[in-house]
This record gives structure tokens, C-alpha cells and sequence, in this order.
């Protein structure tokens, strides 16, 4: 039984190993795929796309692909992804179970026996480990046999049996044609250099970490071991690895993986939308950017997509209940350490730079773990600094960029440093030389909005601050909506926003807030250009740059800025600052939307308690409208997913965009990513009568019902009792305390708003 | 996947327990296996049929059927593993004495079971194979594997499947353990069937 010995395993069976090997091989790489996704939306569908090859397998009876393809799916870390698996649709996970029965290692094979043997006279593909299974057991009951009654009956018979199976073995390899035209483009894929050393490269422990970070641990009851940081621990030592992976995915996958990333979102607006950049934003609970599990990566598909970009911004951050530790190497600064508004990130999915606080006016600085590395980012911020031509900049640091790139094997964000003390604001570049067989080899994508700084700290003034404690709790300190600020010098349109936490952006939008007006044109050369290249994987990676042979809609500014040149990219302003309502120019006067206008007073009223707070609670939820303020029946009473945010005392409600990412804060099962244009609903709880379990509505459960003012009444649906316990909670005190010095008149009532 | 489905030969009410041999190649897994369900072969022993995989055992006075998954032959089938163990409730965990790698291995795979069961505790036990074989051929120290599973909580036997040492009071200790994790299996379960029904809701249709 040689191939059961690992020594003597490669020298006397290497045909066993070779299969063996495939096995492992593509069922390594179905994990892979799934687990690349950030997206859950994108995971479900390659499962039961995956579900779909494993039966077409079954039915081409090569069992040994079916079997590697369900034992990838059933492999922990893809297994585990329970949000994932349950939106598998009903028919796929049955066609899924069934099989997963067919070739269950139950009984002996039991099923599966029976399909070989009604396979055995056509051409199939035997999944060999059931012989081996055999032979093991034949061999042993042989050997016993041998010792205890040597020249038996037995014993000859043993070895009929031996000779039987290996027959068997022998004919079905003589059955495994199958009559196809060879495809020779793909049997040279297959068999390339390249592709097996992507496969080889993959491991299986670096799965976890992603898996973990996709869907992480709960902590409460069933599962009380978290034991993240050793999982992340092993995932330092895969970079290497998974920058194979995906360049394996490329390879051979592009069509499959449009992974759209998180932008910050420029909500349509009237500029070319094609430059937008593409701006992964950050975890918020690590100051480590690296750990921003986006990335984004240049569209092979070229700029034919352009206009899809879309725009979604993650809450929260993915790392969240999984602490990822820095890499070792690493300089770590704390995060509860950072000021919430002061630490910035400009990400880019380079795991390494970590930026620190920043300091008076000035912005903070990268710092980079290796000090070599340092030294060139640094390098270049100061020429910036002195002045030199934006396009120069680039040229320089697209040296600097290439060193980097030999460096780390990643991408580079290069801080700068800009303006004066008044204004705050940097220049990221990040640039991605790719590798890529499409050739597309550099990109350089920016957002740059710009901000003024008037009246704020002149530090705290940054798309993505972080609020140290991470959560999507994390808000700009004070009445600087950063978002509102931002502006292209037109100053007619908002600059993008978005946020790192949609807490930022989000909440603000109704805010009257005091901010000043947007600056003239004059005051800011001052761009903030954030491009950056998350990492879809999550995981901190320095190799991620073949990242970018992946097709993806948020690559696309980096894209057309290549086009032109690859140097002007950053001039992409255009891109709107959805938060366009959140600068009091719009809030008081002339608000973006005529909708918005008429829920202003409510909107406004409301926040002036809010602003300033941090939201208590949120999530994601579906919501129904059952009674309206009248006490009739709601014209939509659909169930709607929103994103629910209880803040201050309100209840907001967001879009919920179809494209979210998952996102999980310490405690939140997932987010959504806001519209940070305006809230489309809004319960003020400060005249909500109560809250409660409907004990009338037993359709769905984790249901809560909230009584607005009026004869309203609205159904919140959580995932599961805990939340429901979470939500029911936060609401009931908010209520408590604000009925006691309860004043406020009661004019705010539920505000329907249709989008 | 894990199944307890309705087996002919079953009694109803009969405890059924899955257990997963598991353990480097060669360590004497399925000799253990073998010596377990069949202490003598018999003319008809046939491995492909499979009810040689299982066996009814009274333990404390209380009968039970054990089905054994044993992944022998496959452990290069590394992709395999964590099917064989989600298949299980109970783990025997197999080394050889005269074999320190193996040992290593099993270290490993405790990880891994606990990973795919994600749980701190699954009932499990650690074997010590081939405690026949000669002091000096001996490479696992007693008293490094005894602080491990001491360690762990974990139970250690030796055993020797060639001359039938321990073989059957091993299967009956881990049955033994299945049966401690119980009660608290019984809370999992609980909260399982939640889970199983927002699977469902949320294929469900909008409900207007």
C-alpha cells in the first residue's frame, strides 16, 4: 500500500498521487473562488454555479470532479459561510444535498458504490479513494490473516479480492474516455506551468482567515472559541500564496469575477462618472489599512465598463470581529489610541502602511513598516511638497512606485501633504502595476474632492477618518461632515463622499449643521485623491497587485485614467459628493432633491439632536410599513431591506444598496452600505409610543413593530433574537429617556419618502 | 451532511453514534477498525459492504450503534478531511508509538476537528498504536503525549490492534465521551433549528 505511506508514496505510486493531487487541487480552488468574494451576493452564485458543474460531473460520471467540487464547498471555510449558504436558492441546495449523499462517506460509500457500479459500463471517472478504502482493509484482513493462520483459505481468497478490486481499478481507467474534442487552449491552461503553481501555491489555512473575515465567528453561545489572531497568524505567511491564487483566477476566471468593490460612491452625478475613483474604504476598526478586505483591481474588460462602476461604500469593516494583528513587522498603532477624527486613511490594499494621527494642520503620516519603503513614500510627499507639477509627481512616483512594487509586490499609497494650515489634505496615488497578461499594467485612479477646512480642525478633515474605536459608531467629531465639505472648485457639485464608516457620511446628511459653505474656488489646490486597490480577500497582503488583473467595476477610473495618459486621473471631481445635503447650503436653502426639501424641516429638526451623536445602534433590517400616520393601511407594505440606524433620537433609514459588502463591527451581523444621500425614512422616537414584539404577526420571526407617532406603525425584522434583543433595547431606552423630559412637540411625525 | 438517517438494520430508539478514525498513513487505523468491528475475519469478509462499517456495543448497559467512517487509503485526499469530519460526532484521533510524525499529525488534526466542528469541545480520543512493538523501537514519549492530553482533557489510551490491546475499551471511552458532550450538544442543536428556519425565510417570497 504504498501510496498509503508517505514516504515511499511519489516513488511507487505516483499515479495514485497525481490523482490525488488533482483532487486536491480543484477542490482547493473551488474553496478559492468562493472565498475571494467579498461579496456575499457573488459567493452565492458561484456556489450554485459550482453546484451546477458538480452535477453536470455526476452525470458525465466523473465522479472524481464531482467529489472534489462538493468536498471544496463542504470544506470548513467555504462551509462555514452560513449568511452565504442560505441564500442559496432551494432547488440548487437540494441538487447539492443530494449529491453530498451520493458521495458521502457513509456507510462505506455506500451510494456512491452504487453509482460506480451503474457507471461501470460507460465512460466515467471513478473517485478513486473507495478502492483505496478497499485495498486498505483487504490488505490488513490479509496480513491478519497471514499471522494468524499463514497458508489459509483465507489468505488466497484475500488475494483474489485483491486482484478483483485492482481489476476493477484497471477497467475503469480503460472506461474513463470519453469522447470530446480536445480543446487544446484549455489543455494548455490546464497543464501550464503557471496554472499548477497557482493551484500548488493555494492553502488551505489561509482559508480560514478568509472565511473568517468574510463571515466571522459569533461570539455568543454555540461557538465560544474565537480564536482569530491564530488564524490571521497564518495568514501572514500566505501572502505569497494567494497572490498565486489569483492570478489564477485571472487566468482562467475573468469572466467569472467581476468583483465589484467598494467606492466611494459618487452617486451619479453630472461628471463623468467613468473617473471615478475607485476608493475602497477602510475597516474601520483597524488603523492597519492593509486589512481592508476590498480590492479592487483593473478591469481586463478595459474601459467598456466604465460607466458600471459602481458605487458602494462597506460599513463598517469586515475586520471587525476578527482582529487581525498586524504583521509583525509592522508598525502598529494602536487604534484606540488615534483620535476617532484625526487618524486617516487613505487605503490601499498594501497591507502595510498604517497611517498615524495626524497633527495640527497637518496630515497624518504613513508610516510604512519597512523603513526602506518609509523612506520612498516619504520621498515623495516631499517633492509634492515643494511644488512640484502634479504630472511630475506621478512620474516620480511612479519610480518610486516601481521600487516599491519590487518591494512589497503590492501597491503603494503615497500620501500628501498639501496646503496650508487651514487645509488639510492629501494626495494618495495608488498604482497598481499588473502583471497582467492583458497588459494593463498600471492604473491610477483617484477620487480627489476637495475640502476646505474653514471651520473645521484643520486636521479632522478626511474622507475616511477612522474612528479609533472602529464601529461604525466612528462619526467626525463635532459638526464637520466632512462629506459636506467637499467640493470641486465649481463648488456646484459635492465632491464624492463616501465613507469608511457610513456612520460618517450618513448621518450627517441631515444635519443643518453649521458648517461653512463649501470654499471658493481659490482656497484649495488641496485635493484629497484617495485611489486605492483594496483587497477583495481581506487579507492583508503585499502581493495583492495581480489583484489587478481582475475585472472589476471600481477599477475602472483607474482605467480610463490610464487613457489619458495615466496622469490626470486624479482630476476626477466630478464624482458627487452625495452628501451634498449635509452642507447647509442645501439643508437651508436649496437642498439637491426637491424630495428631500419637503421632509426638510422633519430632517432637520431631528438631526439638530442627532448630529453630533453617534448612532447607538444599526444594521441592516427589513422593514415593513404597516399602518401609515392616518392609521390606514400603508400603500407599500412590502418587507424592504434598509439599513437602520438609531442614532441620537431617531431612527434613520437608508437605502439599502444592492451591492453591499458585507461588513461586520464587533457585533453587527452585516451592514449595508448606506446612501448617503438622505435618509429615506425617518421615525423620530422622541414621539414613538412604543416599541414591541408583534404578538399578532407570526409570519416572520424576529419581528419588532415600532408605533410612531400617529396611528403609524412599522415592522422591523432582524436576523435573529439577539439582535432582536439588541434593537428592542436601544429603542426602549431611547424612548424611556425621552419621555421624561419629554417636550419636544410631536410634529415629527413618520416621514415616508420615496426615492 | 451529517446523517442519521433511517437505517434498516436500526433499532428504533438505538443510539446512533458516527465516529471518524482519523490518523497519519500507516499508524494502523483501519487494523484498529478492522480488530473493532470484527475481532475475527471470516470467509465472508467482504470490505465493500457496508455493514462491516458498523456495530451495535453496549456501553455502561446501554446499547448503542456505531457507524465508523475510517479514512484510511485517503489521507492524501486532503481535501477529503473535512468532509470525513463533519460526517462525525466522535473522533479517534490514531498515532503509532514508533512513529513521531504521526504524533505530530494528530496534534495537527485535533486542530482541524475542532476547527470544522467549530467548537471548543468534541469528544475525541487520542490512541496510541502499536504499543507492542519493543521499548527501543518506541520514538513518542509517554510522558510528552500524557502532559498533551492531560493538557487537553483529552483521553489517551495505547493500544496495540495487532495483539488486541485496549482496542475495544477505546471505542468504548469515546462513546463514553459522546455521550458527556451530549447535554450540551442537545443546547446546539436548539439553537439549529433557528438557523435552519431563516435558511428558509429568506428564499421564502416577499410576504406583502
Amino acid at each position: 500500500m504504498a501510496w498509503d505511506s508517505p514516504a515511499e508514496r511519489r516513488q511507487k505510486a505516483p499515479n495514485i498521487v497525481a490523482m490525488t493531487g488533482q483532487f486536491n487541487k480543484l477542490a482547493l480552488w473551488v474553496a478559492a473562488e468562493i472565498l475571494e468574494s467579498t461579496n456575499v451576493k457573488r459567493r452565492m452564485a458561484r456556489i450554485s454555479h459550482f453546484i451546477a458543474i458538480a452535477k453536470q460531473c455526476v452525470e458525465l460520471n466523473d465522479f472524481h470532479s464531482a467529489k472534489a467540487i462538493v468536498s471544496g464547498l463542504q470544506s470548513t471555510p467555504v462551509w462555514r459561510l452560513d449568511k452565504t449558504w442560505s441564500g442559496i436558492a432551494r432547488k440548487d441546495k437540494s441538487t447539492f444535498d443530494k449529491m453530498c449523499e451520493m458521495l458521502a462517506p457513509d456507510s462505506n460509500y455506500e451510494s456512491l458504490r452504487k453509482e460506480l457500479r451503474k457507471a461501470a459500463k460507460q465512460a466515467h471517472i471513478p473517485f478513486l479513494g473507495v478502492w483505496l478504502l478497499d485495498l486498505i482493509y483487504l490488505n490488513e484482513a490479509r496480513k491478519k490473516e497471514r499471522a494468524e493462520r499463514p497458508g489459509s483459505a483465507h489468505e488466497s481468497e484475500r488475494d483474489a479480492q485483491i486482484a478483483t478490486t485492482i481489476d476493477e481499478i484497471l477497467k475503469s481507467a480503460e472506461n474513463a474516455k470519453f469522447d470530446y474534442d480536445p480543446i487544446p487552449a484549455l489543455q494548455n491552461l490546464l497543464t501550464s506551468d503557471k496554472y499548477i503553481e497557482e493551484l500548488r501555491a493555494m492553502h488551505e489555512d489561509t482559508f480560514y482567515a478568509m472565511s473568517y473575515q468574510l463571515e466571522p465567528k459569533e461570539t455568543p453561545g454555540s461557538s465560544p472559541s474565537r480564536a482569530p489572531a491564530n488564524e490571521s497568524g497564518e495568514q501572514d505567511g500566505g501572502g505569497d500564496e494567494k497572490k498565486r491564487i489569483r492570478v489564477g483566477r485571472t487566468t482562467s476566471h475573468q469572466a467569472m469575477t467581476p468583483s465589484s468593490t467598494n467606492v466611494f460612491s459618487s452617486s451619479g452625478s453630472t461628471g463623468a462618472q467613468e473617473k471615478q475613483a475607485p476608493v475602497d474604504l477602510l475597516t474601520p476598526d483597524s488603523d492597519l489599512v492593509s486589512h481592508s478586505p476590498q480590492w479592487s483591481s483593473s478591469s481586463s474588460a478595459g474601459g467598456d465598463n466604465t460607466n458600471k462602476a459602481e458605487d458602494v461604500a462597506v460599513i463598517g469593516g469586515q475586520g471587525g470581529a476578527v482582529p487581525l494583528p498586524a504583521p509583525t513587522d509592522s508598525v502598529s498603532v494602536p487604534a484606540p489610541m488615534l483620535p476617532e477624527h484625526k487618524s486617516r486613511t487613505v487605503t490601499g490594499y498594501l497591507s502595510m502602511v498604517v497611517r498615524s494621527p495626524a497633527k495640527g494642520g497637518n496630515v497624518g503620516r504613513d508610516v510604512v513598516l519597512d523603513q526602506r519603503k518609509w523612506k520612498t513614500v516619504s520621498a515623495a510627499t516631499n517633492k509634492k511638497q515643494k511644488g512640484a507639477a502634479y504630472a511630475t509627481l506621478e512620474d516620480e512616483v511612479t519610480d518610486d512606485m516601481k521600487f516599491l512594487d519590487m518591494v512589497l509586490g503590492g501597491d503603494v499609497v503615497v500620501p500628501e501633504v498639501g496646503g496650508g494650515t487651514r487645509e488639510g489634505g492629501m494626495q494618495a496615488h495608488g498604482k497598481e502595476k499588473s502583471s497582467s497578461s492583458k497588459g494593463s499594467a498600471r492604473k491610477i485612479g483617484g477620487v480627489r474632492s476637495r475640502k476646505s477646512t474653514d471651520e473645521e480642525s484643520a486636521s479632522g478633515v478626511d474622507v475616511r477618518e477612522t474612528n479609533g474605536a472602529g464601529e461604525r459608531r466612528g462619526s467626525v467629531a463635532g459638526p464637520s461632515p466632512v462629506q459636506a465639505i467637499m467640493s470641486d472648485n465649481e463648488n456646484s457639485r459635492g465632491a464624492t463622499a463616501s465613507t469608511a464608516n457610513e456612520s460618517q457620511g450618513s448621518f450627517k446628511m441631515p444635519n443643518p449643521s453649521p458648517v461653512p459653505p463649501p470654499p471658493s474656488a481659490g482656497t484649495g489646490t488641496v485635493a484629497l485623491t484617495i485611489s486605492t486597490y483594496g483587497n477583495e480577500m481581506g487579507v492583508p497582503d503585499g502581493h495583492s497587485r495581480d489583484s489587478s488583473m481582475l475585472a472589476t467595476p471600481s477599477t475602472i477610473a483607474t482605467t480610463s485614467s490610464e487613457q489619458s495618459g495615466g496622469s490626470r486621473s486624479v482630476a476626477s471631481p466630478e464624482s458627487n459628493l452625495s452628501a451634498a445635503m449635509d452642507s447647509p447650503g442645501s439643508t437651508e436653502g436649496e437642498p439637491g432633491s426637491a424630495t428631500y426639501n419637503s421632509h426638510n424641516r422633519v430632517a432637520s429638526n431631528v438631526s439638530t439632536s442627532v448630529r453630533s451623536e453617534k448612532p447607538t445602534l444599526q444594521g441592516t433590517v427589513t422593514k415593513k410599513d404597516e399602518l401609515d400616520v392616518e392609521g390606514r393601511r400603508a400603500a407599500n407594505r412590502s418587507w424592504t431591506k434598509v439599513a437602520l440606524v438609531l442614532r441620537g433620537t431617531s431612527l434613520l433609514m437608508f437605502h439599502y444598496r444592492k451591492k453591499l459588502h458585507k461588513a461586520s463591527g464587533s457585533d453587527e451581523t452585516s451592514s449595508a452600505v448606506l446612501d448617503l444621500k438622505r435618509p429615506i425614512q425617518i421615525i423620530d422616537l422622541s414621539s414613538t409610543s412604543s416599541i414591541e414584539i408583534p404578538c399578532d404577526y407570526k409570519k416572520r420571526k424576529n419581528v419588532f413593530r415600532v408605533k410612531p407617532a400617529g396611528k403609524a406603525q412599522v415592522l422591523f425584522q432582524v436576523d435573529d433574537s439577539k439582535d432582536l434583543d439588541r434593537w428592542m433595547q436601544a429603542i426602549r431606552e431611547k424612548i424611556e429617556t425621552l419621555k421624561a423630559p419629554t417636550e419636544l412637540p410631536p410634529e415629527n411625525l413618520i416621514q415616508f419618502h420615496d426615492q | 451532511m451529517a446523517k442519521v438517517q433511517q437505517d434498516p438494520a436500526a433499532v428504533p430508539g438505538l443510539e446512533i453514534i458516527d465516529l471518524v478514525v482519523v490518523g497519519s498513513g500507516g499508524v494502523g487505523k483501519s487494523c484498529m477498525t478492522v480488530r473493532f468491528l470484527k475481532d475475527e475475519f471470516t470467509n465472508e469478509y467482504d470490505p465493500t459492504i457496508e455493514e462491516n462499517y458498523r456495530k451495535t456495543i453496549t456501553v455502561d448497559g446501554v446499547q448503542c450503534q456505531v457507524n465508523i467512517v475510517d479514512t484510511a487509503g485517503q489521507q492524501e485526499y486532503t481535501m477529503l478531511r473535512d468532509q470525513h469530519l463533519q460526517s462525525g460526532t466522535g473522533f479517534l484521533l490514531v498515532f503509532a508509538l514508533n512513529d513521531r510524525g504521526s504524533f505530530e499529525e494528530v496534534k495537527e488534526l485535533r486542530e482541524r476537528v475542532l476547527k470544522v466542528k467549530d467548537s471548543k469541545r468534541v469528544p475525541m480520543i487520542i490512541v496510541g498504536n502499536k504499543c507492542d512493538i519493543p521499548p527501543e523501537q518506541r520514538e513518542v514519549e509517554l510522558s510528552a503525549v500524557q502532559t498533551y492530553c492531560h493538557g487537553l482533557k483529552v483521553p489517551f489510551l495505547e493500544t496495540s490492534a495487532k495483539t488486541n490491546i485496549n482496542v475495544n475499551e477505546t471505542f468504548h471511552e469515546l462513546v463514553r465521551e459522546c455521550r458527556k458532550k451530549k447535554p450540551e450538544a442537545s443546547k446546539e442543536k436548539a439553537a439549529a433549528p433557528a438557523k435552519g428556519a431563516k435558511k428558509e425565510k429568506k428564499s421564502g417570497c416577499a410576504i406583502l
